[in-house]
């Protein structure tokens, strides 16, 4: 292919496109500056190893680069990872929480669609640590924190004037629900039951996802027959088949989607989940109804999150336009242990999806000055410059011709 | 201006699992007029419609949204890549994908496969997975079609293909040494659709189960 051709995946912006970017971006950054963020900007280029935090994924979605001296390098393929890393170094003494916005690209190569967009112009937050002086963090804390990081998000979605948005939520702790014999038959099995539905609920497979538990189930069944001792599980599984919590789980890919209110009312309400996400639902108080839908289905991509995880998606448009949930474990991996939570929008999307005109910021060429000179008088010319120039403070744009 | 679509849609196969797809479609209370010729159909159901497609292009419109569910071989998800939901297995579409040889070949069984044997097939992900997991060497030759008469023309020493009756096989003097991997009709779903349209997707699922155990 000839080099005067773009790379795949690349693009150029042209005014029309930049001006409308410009002008989404004042408005998402100004609406996080308003709520105490404050802009950060970490390098383009970082340590491959920083990756090792991350998601596999990255691995092979990164772009390499080796410098002088071999060391391997990356271009940035998310930007919560950097921040985290700033804020366990240079930004560990800070005071807590800290609130940090951003604007940047990251660049990814999807190892699937070749042509897909390889610089992703992300915005988002990252609200780090809070004000607690000791190392625990009470449901409280982490409920102010997703309450502040979920209403920035709503109110930057109606500023740039979406208007069919739906904020997905989902939580890591989805197991914890199927109860204490979930993870007494990972114990009694030695296998990592949750890892395994985990990856295969990320690949979307359902008919995987109900072998596993059909396979969980028989060799439970198979080894408590074998067994003489009488146990707890034994007697679970054997009172009635109907009501072991795997059977339960085998529903509950199908069950477990759906709004809010049907799904906060199938769990326990004294649990951790149901009282961060009716939490979170209660914002529909300020921000109208219909904003939320669960999806208990949808597992957390970059595996960094640690609790509640959520995606934004405009419905009948195929792909979320931007995620976040909380790390608490991240900052840890940095040497700094605190909570944190965080979202990122994809710029793009944004403007695809808001009203465009809204952002259509080209000056029309009827409105833009010319100043007519002559190429071979250099007083006049100079004569024109001073003209344009006080021209200037009352047009918005004068050019010499 | 950006389209929006108001309706649900199903995209179908054109093909070998038209006919099956149709059927199970109308187990679950959903018909429509077939026409030559037309692609988008309307059904009895006034906000659902229907599309044909060619079946690899099924898994194109549910990822990307432009329809909600699919009915499609897990053949072609296995070898397509795309970000959707497998909700269930449909009960139709049953073939395998096996290699098969001339009758008068050299190799006989899979363990006499020549290091760099040349392999026409149309389905290159699959085959290279299984060969690298035999830990055989094999040179692909991607076709997309008539890949019966690659062996018989001296272009490959051997197909990797769907098997559903073995007719085909047969007649062009082929048989079959090895079986790859066993597959059959899926139902797919666009995430965002199962997200936001969840209680119609459940309402098809369920139609459709019920009209499968019955």
């Amino acid at each position: 292919m000839s080099s005067s051709f773009l790379p795949l995946g690349s693009r150029d912006l042209l005014p029309t496109d930049l001006i409308k970017q410009e002008k989404l971006r004042h408005i998402v950054m100004n609406t996080f500056k308003s709520w105490g963020y404050q802009p950060v900007l970490p390098p383009t280029i970082e340590n491959l190893d920083i990756l090792d935090k991350g998601r596999p994924q990255f691995a092979k979605e990164t772009f390499k680069v080796i410098d002088r001296d071999g060391q391997l390098l990356a271009l940035r393929p998310d930007i919560t990872l950097p921040i985290a890393r700033l804020a366990a170094t240079r930004l560990s003494q800070v005071e807590r929480p800290l609130r940090l916005c951003y604007t940047a690209k990251v660049f990814r190569q999807s190892p699937h669609l070749s042509d897909e967009r390889r610089e992703i112009y992300q915005a988002g937050i990252e609200l780090i640590g809070c004000k607690s002086t000791d190392k625990v963090y009470s449901l409280g804390q982490i409920n102010k924190a997703n309450l502040e990081c979920i209403s920035i998000l709503l109110e930057v979605l109606e500023k740039t004037g979406l208007t069919d948005y739906k904020i997905v939520l989902s939580h890591i702790d989805l197991w914890k629900y199927a109860g204490e014999i979930f993870h007494r038959v990972e114990e009694f099995l030695e296998i990592d039951l949750e890892a395994e539905l985990d990856s295969i609920l990320r690949k979307g497979d359902f008919i995987e996802y109900q072998k596993a538990i059909a396979k969980a189930e028989e060799r439970c069944s198979k080894s408590l027959k074998a067994s003489k001792e009488p146990s707890e599980l034994k007697a679970c599984f054997e009172s009635s088949l109907q009501d072991t919590p795997l059977n339960y789980l085998k529903k509950a890919c199908f069950e477990l989607t759906g709004e809010p209110i049907k799904i906060l009312d199938y769990l326990d309400h004294d649990s951790v989940i149901y009282k961060e996400l009716s939490a979170i639902v209660a914002l529909e108080e300020i921000f109208g109804k219909d904003k939320f839908i669960i999806d208990f289905t949808m597992r957390p991509d970059p595996n960094y999150y640690t609790g509640l995880y959520f995606e934004v998606v405009i419905p009948n448009t195929g792909k979320p336009i931007g995620k976040g949930g909380r790390y608490d474990n991240l900052m840890s991996s940095f040497g700094q242990s605190e909570p944190a939570i965080g979202f990122s929008l994809q710029v793009d999307a944004l403007l695809r999806y808001a009203q465009a005109d809204k952002y259509s910021g080209l000056i029309e060429e009827g409105k833009k000055m010319r100043i007519p000179t002559q190429d071979n008088n250099p007083a006049a010319l100079i004569h024109s410059i001073k003209q344009s120039m006080s021209l200037r403070t009352k047009n918005p744009v004068v050019i010499i011709d | 201006m950006l389209y929006k679509k108001n309706n649900y849609r199903i995209a179908i196969p054109k093909g070998a699992l038209f006919q099956s797809s149709c059927d199970i479609l109308k187990k679950a209370n959903l018909e429509f007029d077939f026409q030559d010729r037309k692609l988008i159909f309307e059904t009895n159901e006034k906000n659902i419609e229907v599309l044909l497609v060619k079946p690899i292009d099924v898994p194109v419109y549910v990822e990307n949204g432009a329809a909600d569910l699919g009915i499609v071989g897990s053949d072609i998800l296995g070898e397509h890549y795309a970000q959707t939901l497998t909700l269930m297995m449909l009960p139709f579409g049953h073939c395998e994908l096996m290699m098969a040889v001339p009758n008068d070949s050299p190799i006989q069984s899979l363990a006499q496969t020549p290091d760099y044997c040349k392999i026409a097939t149309k389905f290159p992900k699959l085959t290279r997975l299984f060969f690298r997991q035999k830990g055989i060497p094999i040179e692909i030759i991607e076709l997309n079609g008539s890949i019966e008469i690659a062996p018989l023309t001296g272009l490959s020493e051997a197909i990797v293909d769907l098997l559903a009756t073995g007719r085909t096989l047969k007649e062009n003097g082929l048989i079959k040494i090895e079986t790859i991997s066993k597959h059959s009709a899926r139902l797919i779903a666009n995430r965002v659709s199962w997200q936001v349209n969840h209680d119609w997707i459940i309402k098809i699922l369920t139609a459709i189960n019920s009209a499968n155990n019955s």
